[in-house]
């Protein structure tokens, strides 16, 4: 293997930068919900000092769950969340891309939910079992609109390539540009606020509802390694869009700001649906999402092979 | 003796020993058959990596010079590399039985038709004639007649049915083989395959309609699959993970190679190939419905034996060169998973002693082996990086973005939609099976036997490998398409012309080492000292015991499949009670047909003299205006 490699998994842009921005953005998150709530909020060092506090307290596996898996799938998890990241980065920073990335990205992303779902399941507590469940039932209902929103941009980009994707559009435009991406774009929010389980569909956790769900037994150091996969997904799912709609980012010159403004604004997009929805239940989920979000990406995608 | 027939007549003659061993002395038959199928083994082995391409030939009869019938084999690069996985599922199956019989009331005869299915797929997949191909292809036909008859409660509608359902596909591919020969003149494969054969005269395309569905068939295609959803329960799960879920799929994809770019010239864009696409497409959406309803192991996994085939039906008839390749490999890599799923079936069917999804649960700790090989195949059918069935499912998906119009969309669509609902299925039955809480009954299950544990581990080693390193088996498939001429001119030029491919290898090592450090994470906090075991699952603060905490898996959909939309869910119950199965659909008209004629015949002379009266005046007719 090469060794360049292993300095682009595990520093930059691997797990320890993306680990780090993603504390940042949950902290943006509590900052911006606090000042929703009309609250001061935590400083900025707050999800550090939790990530700490939880690797401090004391692992409670429960009898008759399944413990190495139990104990094994939130580091799978944050495995291919930060597999993904690299991935996305090395596209945008060093154009090191192949042939399809988007979709082995796209397939990378799910596994943190499968690992997920898995553990839960492993944990043999019901709360879990029916968080899983619902966590498998949401993954489908957005795949659905994800891919076609997807394939909007790959249709004009003539290829699965971030690569290309991004060289589209220095030439031609940024996708959001054009009518079909602007539809591509706000069904994909959508999807991505699905698959962060955040509220309106933060269904498998469901705090209020189900206790946790998908997280219910979960403590000290796995539940740290779950925060902390959250919060990497935070940071790539919207790099993600960027990378797809909005031109990529880049850290050269004056557009390393332009790139930040990008991820904040879509970062801020979703905490603000966060904060002014109420939860949805799991049949209204997957009918918002095949059904009006399901109609907006195919609207889009027949756009972009119309041309527009 | 040529060494291509000698494989067959040996697999023929040493399949009949088993059948003077007393049913008593089955595992004897058994080790006789794992012996012979081991010899087959190497000889494929040495015939693939052997001087190219050799060929074998006896004129049988010859009708005027003009349309010479003869028994001819050919070992081509395509084939060779088929047999070498119809011999090595033939040696797992074998050992796979020797555990799963054990015990069990099946007799000796059930090797004698191992190893005659062996012998009768080699000759398919050798033969050079259609006619020979067709013969063998019947043969394997019956054999699976008589496999499925062994089974236990429901044996006979299942064997009836398969029977039924593969004949008839049987003699359309008769039909298509005699259109050939009126109009080409010749079935041998290596003579169609150096004419140009133009797929745009109607006989053609009926002959290749016919030859088609008799492809689909054995893979397992809509609207002929309902052969294996039927058989699933009652058969064993050697025989069906032998059969419907590795040799056939191979048999019958190889045939539809043979048929795209050996025999037609299918081009891209073409009906025939658009038409191929959408049995793919439907195929593989279709049946993965059906399988998220499902609550029985086999039946479940029977669906996605037939969904799968659309991804390959899908690369394969799309004639786009990268699909072609996605969808050989893919039919590669469902043989491997597949048969890998239906052997740990198998094994929890024997150890806990049911396949109902709601019976089972929990047995990850008792049988780890099985739960470990039966997640790394489930996470591969489910097109999980790095395992196997990504590789493949994703050269389909790149196939279909390099296809030319706005159309293929749909199909990639619906391709990426269905490996999401595949996942979906699987989740479920590790969850059911694996997972979650343990019934009391089931206390006492223990691991299944080493023979039953080998292939299984065998099986889903190949699909790490074959995930992890794709490279090698897609050089040899690419190698071999390229001589094929398919319009591919070999690895690196494909790879020059995408861009690179990913490397799974790369991916795999860095996966790796993130769960190394995750895991690194966890000793850096002294996860050690911190373990509790001792607190019971929190269940809103009360103490509950195993029985009333355990979800089964089984409703685990029943959100999507009954709640949300009633024509979905009316057409999957109606799917399920096999409203849509085309062998009822017929069976229904030829049940009219059937009571037309017995309303005709009701023992009254006038009637009778009446209808005599009827045909004459037609035959009167006839001959009036004929001559």
């Amino acid at each position: 293997m090469d060794l360049k490699y292993l300095f682009f998994y595990l520093i930059f842009p691997g797990f320890l930068f993306t680990g780090v921005v993603g504390l940042l953005t949950t902290w943006v998150d509590r900052k911006v919900t606090a000042r929703v709530h009309w609250r001061v909020g935590p400083p900025w060092y707050q999800p550090f000092a939790d990530t700490m506090k939880l690797l401090g307290k004391e692992v409670i596996v429960p009898a008759g769950s399944k413990k190495t898996g139990f104990l094994l799938m939130p580091v799978i998890g944050l495995a291919a969340a930060t597999l993904a990241s690299t991935i996305i980065w090395l596209a945008n920073l060093f154009s090191v891309s192949f042939v399809g990335d988007s979709i082995v990205v796209l397939y990378i992303m799910t596994i943190p939910a499968i690992a997920m779902i898995l553990g839960a399941s492993a944990s043999g507590n019901p709360l879990a079992v029916l968080g899983a469940s619902r966590e498998m039932k949401l993954l489908f209902a957005y795949e659905l609109p994800l891919v076609i929103s997807m394939l909007t941009t790959v249709y004009k980009a003539g290829s699965f390539s971030f690569e290309r994707i991004l060289a589209e559009q220095a030439s031609s435009g940024i996708m959001l540009g054009s009518a079909s991406g602007i539809i591509a774009f706000i069904v994909m929010i959508m999807c991505v606020q699905a698959k962060l389980t955040f509220i309106p569909f933060d269904i498998p956790e469901a705090e209020t509802e189900l206790a946790g769900g998908t997280h219910i037994e979960y403590s000290g150091a796995p539940l740290a390694v779950i925060k902390l996969n959250t919060a990497i997904m935070f940071f790539v799912l919207p790099v993600f869009m960027i990378t797809l709609f909005w031109g990529g980012v880049s850290f050269a010159g004056w557009s390393i700001l332009t790139s930040i403004l990008k991820y904040v604004a879509i970062v801020v997009i979703i905490v603000l649906i966060k904060n002014t929805n109420p939860r949805v239940r799991i049949d209204q989920a997957l009918r918002f999402f095949w059904g009006p979000m399901l109609v907006l990406s195919v609207v889009a995608l027949v756009l972009a092979v119309l041309g527009y | 003796m040529h060494e291509l027939l000698q494989i067959i007549v040996f697999a023929g003659v040493v399949g009949i020993i088993p059948l003077f061993i007393p049913r008593k002395g089955s595992a004897a038959a058994g080790v006789i058959a794992l012996a012979a199928s081991i010899w087959i083994f190497f000889k494929a082995i040495r015939l693939f990596f052997g001087t190219g391409e050799v060929a074998y030939r006896i004129a049988l009869f010859d009708l005027g010079g003009q349309i010479p019938i003869d028994f001819a084999l050919k070992l081509t690069p395509f084939n060779s590399f088929i047999i070498i996985f119809v011999s090595l599922f033939g040696v797992l199956i074998t050992l796979y039985s020797l555990g799963y019989l054990r015990g069990s009331d099946r007799g000796s005869i059930y090797y004698s038709f191992i190893l005659w299915t062996i012998g009768a797929a080699f000759g398919a997949v050798l033969a050079d004639n259609l006619l020979v191909m067709l013969i063998f292809w019947e043969m394997l036909t019956a054999i699976l007649f008589y496999l499925v008859n062994m089974g236990g409660k429901g044996h006979e509608k299942a064997a009836a049915k398969t029977f039924t359902l593969l004949g008839f596909t049987d003699a359309s591919m008769l039909l298509g083989i005699i259109l050939i020969w009126v109009r080409f003149g010749t079935v041998s494969i290596s003579r169609l395959s150096v004419m140009p054969i133009e797929t745009t005269a109607p006989v053609t395309v009926i002959a290749f309609i016919c030859l088609f569905a008799g492809a689909i068939a054995k893979a397992g295609g809509m609207p002929f699959h309902s052969w294996i959803p039927e058989m699933a329960k009652p058969t064993p799960a050697s025989t069906i993970a032998f059969l419907p879920a590795s040799l056939d799929k191979l048999l019958g994809i190889y045939l539809l190679g043979i048929l795209t770019f050996r025999i037609f010239d299918i081009s891209a864009g073409s009906p025939l190939s658009i038409m191929m696409m959408i049995v793919g497409a439907g195929t593989l959406l279709f049946a993965v419905l059906m399988a998220l309803i499902q609550h029985d192991l086999k039946k479940l996994l029977s669906f996605h034996a037939v969904s799968q085939v659309g991804y390959m039906v899908l690369g394969v008839g799309s004639g786009i060169p990268i699909a072609i390749v996605g969808g050989l490999f893919h039919m590669v890599n469902h043989a491997i998973y597949k048969s890998g799923l239906f052997l740990g079936a198998g094994a929890v069917e024997k150890q806990a002693g049911s396949t109902d999804l709601g019976e089972l649960g929990g047995l990850a700790r008792v049988m780890p082996v099985t739960f470990v090989t039966m997640l790394i195949t489930a996470l591969s059918i489910s097109g999980v990086p790095p395992f196997n069935g990504f590789v493949s499912k994703w050269l389909v998906y790149q196939g279909m973005i390099d296809g030319n119009g706005g159309y293929y969309m749909i199909f990639l669509v619906v391709a990426i939609f269905g490996s999401a609902l595949t996942l979906a299925s699987f989740i479920k039955v590790l969850h059911s099976i694996f997972l979650g809480r343990r019934p009391a009954k089931l206390d006492k299950v223990k691991e299944a036997g080493f023979a039953m544990q080998l292939p299984m581990i065998f099986l889903s080693i190949l699909c790490v490998v074959f995930g992890v390193f794709a490279r090698y088996p897609l050089e040899k498939i690419i190698g071999i398409l390229s001589r094929s001429n398919v319009g591919i001119d070999g690895y690196s030029v494909v790879i020059a012309k995408n861009g690179g491919f990913w490397n799974p290898t790369l991916a795999t090592g860095l996966m790796i080492l993130g769960i190394l450090l995750g895991l690194l994470i966890y000793a850096f906090s002294g996860i050690k000292k911190k373990l509790r075991f001792d607190e019971n699952p929190w269940v809103g603060g009360n103490i509950m015991d195993d029985e009333e905490i355990a979800i089964p898996g089984t409703h685990f959909y029943k959100t999507v499949t009954d709640d949300l939309n009633p024509l979905l869910s009316g057409g999957l119950r109606d799917g399920d009670r096999g409203d849509y199965d085309i062998f009822n659909i017929f069976g229904r008209l030829g049940d009219q047909v059937v009571q037309f004629l017995r309303m005709m015949h009701d023992g009254i002379l006038s009637t009778y003299l009446s209808w005599a009266v009827i045909g004459l005046g037609v035959l009167a007719f006839i001959l009036m205006f004929k001559w």
